[in-house]
């Protein structure tokens, strides 16, 4: 009786880790069939419960961001590719459905320098595990140069080159961990109104058109400070949302 | 019983049937029509259940055609009569007295005579006369091609291909109603591209002292082929048949819910000849491309001013009259200088008959440096119909500003977008379908790495390892070049062995053996300890190494003492008395006070 009790124990046990570890996949697979059955909205909520559960992955954000723009909502379709293209900014499935969405609103999206681009052929955690290889393997040589003397390692070099790669690397990291981690917001209303001082009765500065993509720079209050390509404004928070 | 009255009844009903003779008889009403209407021939035949329609023969002037059959039962004369009327429509084309039959009618072996009729046709003016017989004297055979006619027309005789030109319909008719109701038979579409007719106005005109009323119908043509087209298609009209009772009687009923009878009249149109040419080769432009017509040509550029890399918009509008639905824009072609992409359709405001309005097209193209100075100039030739020759629109070059940047900036090709060199014809744009199921999740920010102890622990391990590795090169390296240190640390080792011997011994209690293995041990641990060579190991240089490293009088009697005792029982004839163990205990203590020396 008691071998039964501990089977059936561990069978359970094992079902329930089974059942958790599928239930993200299977309201994936089940917001897709949503999705292709033309059923947006349901697909929309399936996704958004997923990410209510922590789970993240830019094709969830992808997902999200296609179901929004199919439903109709550009703001809120490109605050999700934006999610999407801060894990994977050379993603050219984003890129392009970021271009289509431009290209019917009319919104400008912030484009990266060159550098941010080269550094974003890795994630940030991608980054840091080439420098953590890179100290690893110099590491390893200068022990076996200190425990092998008898093979005539060239320390100096050794040392000089894995130092050159290991700078290089550990800057470039800090280079696309800053760019993931700079603070973009996506404009949800139709003309959104930019103004000179986060006051209500303060000069209107310019608008800026639904799903417009813009840098954060200040927050104060119900007011965000937004950079668009050279201006600058305030603008309420309401009428945005943040990418982070 | 009921079984039995049915066989009663169909055994009754076979013999009746059984028992009548077959019968035909034909007749004609209205036995007078005029030439615009038609007259109804009906054949009865009595006698069979299922009689065989009659076939008429040809009959010049006349058309006969079935219209319909009806049956009907019933007794005569204690016999049961099945009775089945074929019903035949009788439009004539002139005038005169008609005889229909006599004719041999054949059904199940059986033959019988059909009866003659006969009818008269009349000129349309005698309509309604009482007196027709005198009218049929005075009145000379008409025919109804008298009264109805047709034509076709081209606005242009001589034309090129691709041009457009109108195709015109006319009929003309007197003394006759027409229905709506017209269809074209025949006519001839290969090499042409006709679009659909359109009926205008109709008119009144005179032609040579008779009025006549005109239908007409034209369509926009065009000719894909030289060569010469004789047009002569032929056209169903419906004439209306006039009804007599209706022009007596007003019958508010009948007239309202009754519809109106006509009769179909193919009428022969005059062909049209058309002669359609190629554009001329000579003079022909190589930016030709098959246009026609009278068009106009606008190029703009979007933006002027741009970075390296960056795309430019080219829109093109082609508007006028001409053959506007095969009409395309040119459109810059790939080169070194740029990246091309096909030009596009993006709109097209053209007439029901395609043969005038706008076409806008957009073309991107990525200048591939910023040497580029300017987009090159596109042409646009067609063949101008007013002038009679090909004429070059030129839009551009177009001057452009190209920011050399190191600032590669996104550039996305729009979805679905394909250089021109793979040929794809772009049908549509849409957003890029749905990604698929993580295999793992999880995002990529680097602060859930970063903030975990274990990860910097981790980074912890080779950073311990070159440290270790580091000091063990160091020692090495240090005793290699320190030999007294060297062998000084190796002294205990050394002298382990020989102790080990020495302890047997003293179990065994082997004086000889015991002395032999003690000096071993003071040989090889002294040797290393101190550094001496093995023939330097004598109670002398031992004594004043440890006098020189400040050691005790306890040690250095043991010193002497086992040395003395060694020696005396290695070379010695008389064996030493003592206790093994306790020499081994001194011994023992002696290795460890060295060892505490400096």
């Amino acid at each position: 009786m008691r071998k039964i009790k501990v089977r059936l124990s561990v069978f359970l046990s094992v079902l329930s880790c089974c059942s958790i570890w599928a239930g993200p996949a299977l309201d994936f697979e089940k917001a897709q069939e949503a999705y292709n059955k033309g059923e947006f909205y349901k697909a929309i909520e399936f996704y958004n419960h997923l990410k209510e559960s922590n789970n993240s992955h830019l094709n969830l954000d992808y997902n999200l961001g296609n179901s929004y723009f199919k439903s109709g909502n550009s703001g809120q379709a490109m605050l999700s590719y934006q999610r999407a293209l801060k894990e994977s900014p050379n993603d050219p499935d984003i890129l392009a459905n970021i271009n289509h969405l431009i290209k019917q609103t009319g919104a400008g999206s912030i484009k990266p320098n060159a550098i941010v681009k080269s550094v974003s052929i890795l994630n940030p955690k991608q980054w840091i595990l080439l420098s953590t290889v890179i100290f690893w393997t110099f590491c390893i040589l200068l022990t076996f140069s200190f425990l092998f003397p008898q093979f005539n390692f060239n320390r100096s070099k050794i040392t000089w080159v894995s130092l050159s790669f290991l700078i290089g690397s550990i800057f470039l990291s800090s280079i696309r961990i800053r760019e993931y981690n700079s603070v973009k917001a996506v404009i949800l209303d139709k003309d959104a109104k930019v103004f000179f001082a986060p006051l209500d009765n303060s000069t209107l500065h310019f608008t800026l058109p639904l799903a417009n993509v813009v840098h954060v720079k200040e927050v104060q209050g119900s007011w965000l400070k937004i950079q668009h390509g050279k201006e600058a404004g305030w603008v309420k928070k309401e009428q945005c949302a943040m990418v982070n | 019983m009921k079984s039995f009255l049915l066989i009663v009844i169909s055994v009754f009903f076979l013999s009746a049937t059984g028992s009548y003779a077959l019968e035909a008889s034909m007749k004609i009403r209205p036995a007078k029509i005029t030439i615009n209407s038609s007259a109804i021939c009906e054949v009865e035949i009595k006698g069979l259940s299922t009689p065989p329609r009659p076939s008429f023969p040809a009959i010049p002037g006349l058309t006969i055609r079935p219209i319909g059959q009806s049956s009907s039962t019933s007794f005569i004369n204690g016999a049961l009569v099945r009775k089945t009327t074929y019903r035949y429509g009788i439009t004539p084309h002139r005038t005169g007295t008609f005889t229909i039959g006599p004719f041999d009618y054949t059904a199940k072996k059986d033959t019988v005579p059909l009866n003659a009729v006969t009818f008269k046709v009349v000129p349309i003016s005698q309509q309604f006369k009482g007196s027709a017989q005198k009218a049929d004297q005075d009145t000379p055979s008409e025919d109804l091609n008298d009264y109805i006619t047709g034509l076709m027309s081209s606005s242009q005789t001589n034309v090129i291909v691709n041009e457009v030109f109108d195709l015109n319909i006319y009929i003309y008719y007197r003394n006759l109603k027409l229905s709506q109701q017209a269809e074209l038979i025949n006519l001839p579409t290969k090499g042409l591209k006709i679009d659909q007719f359109r009926e205008l106005a109709s008119k009144d005109e005179v032609i040579e002292g008779v009025e006549y009323s005109v239908r007409r119908w034209r369509a926009k043509a065009r000719a894909l082929s030289e060569g010469e087209y004789i047009l002569a298609p032929t056209i169903r009209t419906h004439i209306v048949i006039p009804s007599e009772r209706r022009s007596r009687r007003f019958d508010p009923f009948n007239d309202f819910f009754s519809r109106q009878n006509t009769r179909p009249f193919d009428v022969q149109l005059k062909a049209a000849n058309i002669m359609v040419s190629s554009p001329p080769e000579k003079g022909r432009p190589s930016s030709y491309h098959g246009a026609v017509g009278d068009l106009r040509f606008r190029v703009s550029i979007n933006p002027s001013q741009l970075n390296e890399g960056d795309p430019i918009t080219l829109s093109m509008e082609v508007s006028g009259q001409g053959n506007m639905d095969i009409v395309r824009a040119p459109e810059i072609k790939a080169s070194t200088d740029f990246k091309v992409y096909k030009n596009k359709l993006l709109k097209s405001e053209l007439n029901d008959t395609e043969t005038g309005g706008r076409k806008l097209y957009e073309q991107v193209i990525i200048p591939k440096n910023a040497k580029i100075t300017e987009i090159p100039a596109l042409e646009f030739s067609y063949y101008d119909m007013n002038k009679r020759g090909y004429k070059t629109l030129v839009q551009g070059p177009f001057p452009v500003k190209i920011t050399a940047s190191t600032n590669q900036l996104a550039r996305v090709v729009e979805n679905g977008g394909t250089a021109q060199n793979t040929g794809t014809k772009i049908l549509g744009e849409d957003i890029v379908y749905l990604k698929s199921v993580p295999a793992v999740w999880g995002n990529n920010d680097p602060a859930q790495l970063l903030s975990k102890t274990s990860f910097w622990s981790l980074q912890s391990i080779p950073l311990a390892l070159l440290a270790l590795s580091y000091f063990i090169f160091r020692r090495n390296k240090e005793l290699v070049e320190n030999t007294g240190k060297a062998r000084r640390l190796k002294a205990p080792k050394a002298a382990k062995e020989a102790l080990l011997k020495t302890k047997a011994s003293a179990q065994q209690d082997d004086h000889k053996a015991f002395y032999e293995a003690g000096w071993h041990v003071l040989e090889s641990y002294f040797g290393n300890r101190f550094n001496l060579a093995a023939g330097d190991i004598n109670e002398q240089n031992i004594e004043a190494a440890l006098i020189k490293r400040n050691a005790d009088e306890e040690l250095k009697a043991i010193s002497r003492e086992w040395f003395r005792k060694a020696e005396q029982s290695r070379f010695g004839t008389s064996p030493v008395d003592v206790n093994l163990t306790e020499e081994l205990t001194h011994l023992e203590t002696m290795l460890k006070q060295c060892e505490k020396l400096k």
